[in-house]
């Protein structure tokens, strides 16, 4: 298993696409960021704090819960469907790797290359909310440091487990283009279509990733943790289970 | 004390209502070169696949290295290098790039292996090249390379010679006896270019239509295409008496009752026909017969097309 997870490892680190995929979100992020400064009488009632402001780009239009989903939707085409395409998928199994660590060595490299992106929002995020909101009513205090906190580690499963069910239906599907356009149409219509249908206070809103993403950035309680981390978990578990069971059972070219 | 490297029992694959593998019972003994012979879709792939573990068998067994557990055959795999149909390379690498990709898949430590195999293969000064940018031969080699990056007991090569020029088919052909005579490595090998794969390889399995029809070494190949003289003569029996007592030889056959095989004297037929007719046997009609593996294979084939 460690060794295919090295592999795999090497793979992104080689993968130019993630370094462009990192700089295009955390840009992004910034730019959101950077327009809300424009509107000092908006972010000056709404915000006490820099570290409120920092998941702002979350918040406003759902921003960032469908650019990170589309990021990943490209990288993760290109880690998993390129090595269909090559015919290089096949050689980890030829060696004597078991199925099960080929497809979970992919699921976990595309869950770190998850943590790596939403890391690198949220830190540009931060410096950019030091940089350009230090000062606002109050300093942080105890509570926002632990919601900013949670918030992050929040993102982070949700992050995780776009890129599990990312992954499951790259294996499932193998075609670049068809895993792509499929991707994207997950990332972007899904997200769209429940909070153009659904109002934020429906469950509905929690089930989907995309939108619990954007939840997590607004005002949260205990009982929603409970419920996004349950959300976090049935994905994981649906998309390893239901992706593993395809690729176990198929032949390979 | 076994030596056996790979058997199937009544391996048999089934697409749907397809039969891609009926029933393959194959045996290759340590050392072999074994070349695997069948036309496009006769299932050599297929039976390649599912001894990789690509594909799994819908009915039969496989003993690897002597292990018919299906979990330690997976631990056996890791003694196979192969190439399936293409080698599988990633394009925007350099050859050095795919074979630590390679290696670091395996677990094995040695880097400098990596610069050893890069040189047995002939690629060690392409640098910072990308493999998109290598010649079809020089992904050959490079796909040849990744497999022996294992150190493999069992080499599994299907087309290794695909888009090779004939200088790249010789220094091919040189590395797998090398390899075969030096390190013992077993070898496995399909192929289109049969007189190529004549060149080394010690057994032969002939596939068809997913069946396994023929199984034989390469003395037995010797004795099938071996070159002879067929007479047909009005007195089979004189001319036996003659070919032994005239003729000092017994290495013929009888063949239909009045077609002779003579395996030797070869190049002395024009004394064949005078000393046969100085005895009173007439020789109705002479030729030198003989066969390639190439013509003996679309032989094989054309009796089983009409069988």
């Amino acid at each position: 298993m460690l060794n295919v997870l090295r592999a795999d490892f090497y793979k992104l680190r080689h993968l130019k696409s993630f370094y462009v995929i990192i700089v295009l979100t955390a840009f992004f992020d910034f730019v959101i960021l950077s327009d809300l400064s424009f509107y000092p009488d908006s972010y000056q009632s709404t915000y006490d704090n820099f570290l409120q402001i920092a998941f702002y780009p979350f918040s406003v239009w759902q921003f960032m819960p469908l650019v990170i989903p589309l990021a990943l939707g490209i990288l993760i085409c290109l880690l998993v469907t390129n090595d269909f395409s090559y015919g290089t998928m096949k050689d980890p199994v030829t060696l004597g790797h078991s199925r099960f660590n080929v497809f979970f060595s992919k699921c976990l490299v595309s869950g770190i290359a998850a943590i790596v992106i939403l890391l690198a929002c949220i830190l540009v995020s931060l410096f950019t909310s030091i940089l350009m909101f230090y000062g606002l009513n109050s300093d942080p205090s105890f509570r926002d440091i632990a919601q900013f906190g949670i918030r992050t580690l929040l993102e982070i499963g949700l992050s995780v487990a776009f890129a599990v069910l990312f992954t499951a239906i790259a294996f499932i599907i193998r075609h670049t283009a068809i895993v792509m356009a499929i991707h994207f149409s997950v990332a972007l219509f899904v997200t769209m279509i429940i909070s153009s249908v659904f109002l934020p206070s429906s469950p509905i809103f929690y089930a989907w990733l995309g939108n619990a993403m954007a939840k997590v950035s607004g005002a949260f309680s205990i009982e929603m943790v409970g419920i996004i981390l349950a959300v976090i978990v049935i994905y994981l578990l649906v998309s390893i289970l239901f992706g593993y069971g395809v690729f176990a059972k198929r032949d390979m070219k | 004390m076994q030596n056996h490297v790979l058997r199937t029992f009544d391996l048999t694959k089934k697409y749907g209502e397809q039969t891609a593998l009926d029933h393959v019972n194959m045996t290759i003994e340590k050392g072999d070169i074994y070349g695997l012979i069948g036309r496009n879709g006769a299932g050599k792939t297929t039976l390649i696949r599912t001894i990789t573990g690509l594909v799994s068998k819908s009915e039969g067994a496989i003993e690897l290295f002597s292990h018919k557990e299906a979990k330690e055959i997976h631990r056996q795999r890791r003694r196979i290098g192969s190439i399936i149909e293409a080698p599988s390379l990633y394009p925007s690498y350099t050859a050095y790039q795919n074979m630590k990709v390679r290696q670091l898949t395996l677990g094995t430590p040695e880097e400098e292996r990596i610069d050893k195999i890069l040189k047995t293969v002939g690629l060690a000064a392409t640098g910072k090249k990308k493999v998109r940018n290598f010649s079809l031969g020089m992904k050959q080699r490079l796909g040849l390379g990744l497999a022996l990056l294992s150190n493999p007991d069992f080499l599994i090569l299907d087309e290794p010679t695909n888009g090779l020029d004939p200088e790249g088919i010789r220094e091919i052909r040189r590395l797998l006896l090398d390899l075969n005579e030096s390190y013992n490595i077993t070898i496995l090998i399909s192929s289109h270019i049969l007189g190529e794969l004549s060149k080394i390889a010690t057994r032969y399995g002939v596939i068809h239509d997913g069946v396994l029809v023929d199984e034989f070494t390469n003395r037995e190949l010797e004795m099938r295409c071996r070159q002879y003289l067929r007479l047909q003569v009005n007195d089979i029996e004189r001319a036996t008496f003659v070919l032994e007592n005239k003729l000092q030889t017994t290495d013929y056959q009888v063949k239909d009752g009045e077609v002779l095989h003579i395996y030797d004297l070869l190049d002395q037929s024009g004394n064949i026909c005078l000393v046969l007719a100085q005895e009173g046997v007439k020789v109705l009609t002479i030729e030198s017969k003989g066969d390639d593996l190439e013509s003996y294979f679309l032989n094989l084939m054309g009796g089983l097309q009409h069988a």
